[in-house]
């Protein structure tokens, strides 16, 4: 009877260690993933979270990092800094260990305070250049910023297409903001000085009134920084008006559901950008794609891969540094990580990717078919 | 090129017309400020998505589809967020309105999710040119339709006995009560009414601004400045102050200011407000002691 008393003892003590362990050892890795999954801003911030879903699911499916899974613990932050600020404090609530942030400059300046106090790297692909100019070591870009893509896209205006009256079409956000300094500062290193600059808001739904001032410009180039819907309309108005000035536009022009809306009149224009995940002809990019449109039942654009890309580098600096939150962000920024779209390493600003590609479309058979017209590589020399 | 600026406005002014006269309808029926009107609007749109798109209807059947749906919109708004309020605060009818805007708009968002999408012109994407001055064709039909609209509405209100029992009702429910005149039953129509309005400001705007969930907030707000300036509930006033402000914001735009085009756009409210308190076609209405 003693005996068995000892053996059903040591059962019990053995069974809660082993429960203990797997409580403590096994636990969830929790990450932050906050994005616009409503408004306006959605389509955006919906495509990166299933990025962000993706490659957790795929790290999950090879068992996790280092035997844990991870729990990506996702937040709208809609299209305000005040939703971006209660979706932080959730996500802070679940003591996650990194954060994958919205694109939007808006936001992630008002997110900056609270990150910094608490100390959480946080990751996101916004191009508003300043972001990484307000001395956050939280703070980590994987996008190239607008300091990149604007001079990128303004270098490619002068000096390919030869234009020497340029035009430029700036949304009045941080992002128009910042990518309007940017234009201006690469045309006057050129030489030149734009022959008009005009505005519009982000809602705006006519942009007659800018377009017709630009033909009294007569520009032979029109350079654009706007949002997806702006864009849209400034180029199908554009065509409408008979403008027929080449147009090179800012990343928003790549997305897919930009093309559907505006068909043919994307003849012929150019636009900046970091990927080309539906048209890449490299295989991995085709079987990610593929996986992504599968999974998803939407297309991916560029910042999509790109956030699939950063939310794997986090993914591997927890694996390495586990899931402190200073040894993450110090491995982040002492390590490369070949994603998908290009290589990555951060500068002393924490910029993380430094290529850019010039793209045009064509109009064939009913479809918008882009072609890679140039790359550039403004790595840090 | 001043032609150019003034046609596209004149395009862009029908639009914001055709969307206050829905709101003003409404008003004018029943005495609600409806802020869901820009949601039905998108609504409007998003239905003949729907019937077009994805049922792949050709566009007259869409029109139709939408039309009927949006009767139902219409009813279900009548019998869920302004009867049973009617005897409240005018206050809660707004709230009403509202919370009507948020629950369509973020029906929107699930139903068609977050990207803009775009409905097809009745006439294409063809371009007019006339001596230089290009007109895209579906401005052509905007212009063409609005004033089929507001010519139709006034000989609807004015020579059939159904649109003089609406005016009876707007103007005094109890009198036209008694009069034997189904009171219940105008009000419905009053917002059945507005939502085909709804609907085809919708089909008429989807094809260039394009539909997203939020552009319900952008359509009332343009609404909003055409219905005060061109005077509380007059009809005339809208289509003058819908052309006015189109007109305007592409001329200011062109040749002003671009980057404060909107504040122009509220400038000018303000000052209609402080020198013509009753719009440029609104009566003056005294209060009785």
């Amino acid at each position: 009877m003693k005996d068995s008393s000892r053996v059903l003892g040591g059962a019990i003590l053995a069974l809660g260690l082993v429960l203990g362990c797997v409580s403590l050892g096994l636990a969830d890795i929790q990450v932050g993933a906050m994005h616009s999954l409503t408004t306006g801003l959605a389509p955006l911030g919906q495509r990166q979270i299933n990025s962000a879903i993706l490659a957790s699911e795929e790290w999950n499916a090879k068992g996790g990092i280092n035997g844990k899974k991870i729990d990506l613990i996702v937040e709208d932050t809609a299209d305000s800094t005040t939703m971006a600020m209660t979706a932080l404090d959730r996500v802070l609530g679940k003591d996650v260990c990194a954060i994958l942030g919205p694109i939007w400059s808006f936001q992630l300046f008002a997110l900056f305070p609270e990150v910094k106090k608490e100390g959480v790297p946080l990751l996101s692909t916004s191009g508003t250049r300043a972001l990484t100019q307000k001395n956050n070591p939280w703070y980590f870009r994987l996008y190239p910023h607008d300091g990149i893509t604007k001079r990128a896209y303004t270098i490619f205006a002068v000096q390919e297409l030869k234009a020497r009256r340029v035009a430029v079409m700036c949304v009045t956000t941080e992002y128009g903001k910042s990518g309007h300094e940017l234009i201006l500062e690469t045309l006057k290193e050129l030489g030149l000085e734009p022959v008009i600059v005009t505005w519009h808001n982000k809602d705006d739904k006519d942009m007659t009134g800018q377009l017709m001032s630009i033909k009294r410009a007569n520009p032979d180039v029109i350079i654009s920084q706007a949002h997806p819907a702006d864009t849209a309309i400034i180029l199908k108005q554009q065509r409408d008006l008979g403008i027929k000035v080449p147009h090179v536009a800012s990343s928003a022009a790549t997305m897919p559901y930009i093309h559907k809306l505006v068909g043919p009149a994307m003849d012929g224009v150019y636009v900046e950008a970091a990927a080309l995940p539906n048209y890449d002809p490299d295989p991995k990019i085709q079987a990610w794609t593929k996986k992504y449109v599968r999974r998803f039942k939407t297309k991916p654009d560029s910042f999509a891969l790109l956030y699939y890309d950063a939310a794997n580098f986090l993914f591997s600096a927890i694996k390495a540094a586990g899931s402190n939150r200073a040894k993450i962000a110090k491995w982040l920024r002492g390590n490369r990580f070949q994603g998908l779209a290009d290589q990555y390493v951060f500068d002393r600003e924490q910029n993380g990717a430094h290529f850019a590609i010039i793209v045009q479309y064509r109009w064939k058979d009913g479809r918008v078919v882009p072609q890679l017209v140039k790359k550039y590589d403004l790595s840090p020399k | 090129m001043i032609i150019q600026e003034i046609t596209s406005g004149v395009a862009i002014g029908c639009i914001y017309a055709l969307v206050s006269f829905g709101f003003v309808l409404i008003y004018n029926g029943v005495g609600a400020v409806n802020f869901a009107y820009g949601e039905l609007v998108m609504f409007g749109g998003y239905l003949g998505y729907a019937a077009s798109v994805w049922l792949g209807f050709p566009l007259w059947v869409a029109m139709i589809f939408s039309l009927v749906a949006m009767t139902l919109l219409g009813i279900f708004y009548n019998e869920f967020a302004y009867y049973p309020m009617r005897h409240q605060p005018v206050v809660v009818v707004i709230i009403a309105s509202i919370g009507m805007s948020v629950l369509l708009r973020n029906g929107a968002l699930a139903i068609w999710g977050p990207d803009a999408l775009k409905v097809n012109s009745f006439v294409g994407d063809g371009i007019l040119n006339f001596g230089g001055v290009v007109l895209p064709q579906h401005n052509v039909l905007i212009v063409l339709v609005t004033a089929f609209v507001f010519i139709g509405q006034y000989l609807f209100f004015a020579r059939t006995s159904i649109g003089r029992k609406l005016k009876a009702t707007a103007q005094d429910q109890e009198m036209a009560r008694l009069m034997g005149i189904k009171v219940r039953w105008m009000i419905v129509l009053t917002f059945v009414l507005a939502a085909w309005l709804a609907s085809i400001a919708g089909f008429l705007l989807a094809p260039i601004w394009f539909l997203e969930p939020d552009i319900g907030l952008y359509i009332i707000l343009k609404a909003f400045i055409v219905i005060v300036i061109g005077g509380f509930g007059s009809i005339p006033g809208l289509v003058v102050a819908g052309l006015f402000l189109g007109v305007t914001e592409v001329l200011v735009a062109s040749h002003l200011t671009s980057e404060y085009k909107d504040v122009i756009s509220f400038l000018i409210l303000i000052t209609v407000l402080m020198v013509l308190p009753q719009g440029f076609f609104g009566e003056k209405i005294a209060e009785r002691l």
